[in-house]
């Protein structure tokens, strides 16, 4: 059965998307088969990580749009990965980066219902054992439908006032909406600040197990959106952490 | 080994630099002052040599009767001297300078009649000329040493390196009869010269001593407070600025550039201990904090639409749906 993932923060610039790649990436080549969908369609950039630029085409867009089938959005990028163990494979459906589909996606919004039937055909065509969908940071009606029909949500926040406060609120909400597994990632953390002070604080204050506390890294801002960081440093700290959420996404599937 | 060590392995302490450059430039001082203290005490003494032998050779010109000694002079070269009472006493005055000078070689000599310059009262044979065994030079000098007093600076003939004077002996009538002539050994200015360099050499040897123990007096007391500096950069590196540099530097009226240092090191380990001190209490201020009034406000914002209420009666079937086989 497909563990549904729901990656989401409650502002944008937690490193969402670059985690979303790096822990499917980690997974795909733990043996797993995994899809990662883009459904940030306002301004999707998990593509550029995998290596696609701006002409990426056969996207969510076309999909959500009747075009084409979902199967057809679904792009190998299993290679980016190198070898991975056994049956290991990493599917991308990218966001359209063209303007004009970005602004119909504005002006017209989109059917969630043919949103959700796309994940679920996707995750039954290919068999997926994880499908993670990187949402639109903010909570509005597209991405509480992703919360809802996710098995995990992944919840990324920086140490800041403001991200404790949204992500308290998105907490109340997911809980209201009867998500199964909570995860929190704290990501973007300096070097200053104890990271066991700072988990157990957040235990407290969420009741849901902090996956990991992540550093703040220059490298990884140099390295930002130029491929899959936890890869090409695999001995990073910030790759460690990425470890450690896939392994809390491992246990949580396998316990729930 | 890291670069740092090896740059401590080859390192020159300061203390021998300063050592090296003062021993340096001093040595050049010390060698100057040494030659000059030795040129000026021979050069002073070869001065005073010189006035007294003038003033003795004119005495002695002037003390020698000019009647005896032109009896003298006109003696046949092979006269029985020993009974000539005029040259006995010419030569007693000659012994008597000798004797008060023991340097000084006095001798009279004057013009035969073929006008040749010859010795006369001397330890020279009696009338020999002088051309035989003095050097052109000093021939030409005695011959002027017969219309006035002459001084010849240093010359070597057959008996040694002297320095000589030449005073006419005139008589009465204005003429000049012979001349008296005095050689000054210059034995006794080498002498003096060893002298003043036996007097100047451990005195220099001394401060050249004293200079040393000086310098690395002084080095030592330069790099005490600098290392002891050293000792408090590794401390507050390690993060102990608790620091004591009171002993760095003097105090009081003494207080001097080093005492500054410590001071604005001190002053300045205050402060990265007050700034760390600060970013510590900013780490502890990273607290997760929510405001629990907000947070119940806005999730009811949300709960309470329609959209919700829907999504939220639907969750369970949205889910189930999702994991149709």
């Amino acid at each position: 059965m497909t563990t549904v993932v729901s990656v989401h923060s409650f502002r944008g610039g937690t490193g969402k998307s670059n985690t979303t790649a790096n822990v499917a990436a980690t997974l795909a080549a733990g043996g797993a088969r995994v899809a990662v969908i883009d459904t940030d369609v306002q301004s999707p950039g998990i593509h550029t990580l995998f290596g696609f630029d701006q002409t990426v085409d056969k996207t969510l867009d076309d999909y959500l749009w009747g075009k084409i089938d979902i199967a057809q959005t679904a792009h190998d990028v299993t290679d980016r990965i190198g070898n991975p163990a056994g049956s290991g494979q990493l599917l991308l459906v990218p966001g359209s980066m063209a303007a004009s589909d970005i602004a119909r996606i504005l002006r017209d919004g989109y059917d969630v219902v043919k949103l959700n039937e796309g994940f679920r055909d996707l995750s039954e065509q290919f068999d997926l054992d994880y499908l993670f969908i990187d949402t639109h940071p903010g909570l509005n009606e597209e991405t509480m439908l992703s919360i809802t029909v996710s098995d995990v949500l992944l919840l990324l926040l920086r140490p800041d006032k403001q991200d404790f406060q949204g992500t308290a609120v998105t907490v109340d909400i997911a809980r209201r909406l009867s998500v199964p597994n909570l995860l929190l990632v704290v990501n973007k953390v300096p070097s200053t600040v104890d990271a066991n002070d700072l988990r157990q604080q957040m235990d407290v204050a969420y009741g849901a197990p902090t996956a990991a506390v992540m550093p703040l890294s220059e490298e990884l801002v140099i390295n930002a959106s130029s491929g899959l960081f936890s890869v090409s440093h695999p001995d990073h700290p910030w790759s460690q952490g990425i470890r450690d959420i896939a392994a809390s996404l491992q246990n949580g599937s396998t316990t729930g | 080994m890291t670069e740092q060590d090896r740059r401590r392995f080859w390192r020159f302490p300061m203390r021998w630099k300063m050592l090296t450059a003062f021993t340096a430039a001093f040595t050049v001082v010390f060698a100057f002052i040494a030659i000059w203290v030795v040129n000026y005490s021979s050069n002073l003494a070869m001065k005073r040599i010189v006035g007294q032998l003038l003033e003795i050779t004119e005495g002695a010109a002037r003390d020698i009767p000019a009647k005896r000694m032109g009896r003298v002079a006109v003696l046949p070269p092979d006269a029985d001297l020993t009974e000539n009472i005029d040259y006995k006493r010419i030569a007693e005055d000659l012994e008597s300078v000798r004797a008060t000078n023991p340097s000084i070689q006095p001798y009279t000599y004057g013009l035969d009649d073929n006008g040749e310059l010859v010795f006369l009262v001397s330890n020279a044979g009696f009338k020999e000329p002088v051309s035989k065994t003095a050097p052109p030079e000093t021939v030409d000098l005695m011959q002027k040493g017969l219309d006035g007093t002459t001084f010849e600076s240093e010359n070597t003939d057959a008996f040694g390196t002297w320095i000589s004077a030449y005073s006419p002996i005139v008589n009465s009538e204005g003429d000049t009869v012979a001349a008296v002539g005095m050689d000054y050994s210059l034995a006794y200015v080498q002498q003096v010269q060893r002298d003043a360099r036996a007097q100047v050499f451990p005195v220099l040897a001394v401060s050249y001593v004293l200079l040393i123990l000086l310098v690395l007096i002084v080095s030592t007391l330069l790099v005490r407070p600098l290392r002891r500096l050293t000792v408090a950069t590794r401390r507050i590196a390690a993060g102990d600025y608790d620091l004591d540099l009171r002993d760095i530097g003097p105090r009081g009226r003494f207080a001097d550039e080093m005492s500054d240092l410590a001071d604005s090191f001190k002053v300045m380990a205050e402060k990265v201990a007050e700034r760390e001190r600060a970013l510590t209490k900013e780490v502890q201020r990273l607290r997760v904090e929510i405001n629990a009034t907000e947070r119940e406000e806005t999730v009811r914002e949300i709960v309470e639409t329609d959209f919700f209420a829907d999504l939220a009666a639907k969750a369970d079937d949205l889910r189930a749906h999702m994991h149709r086989e």
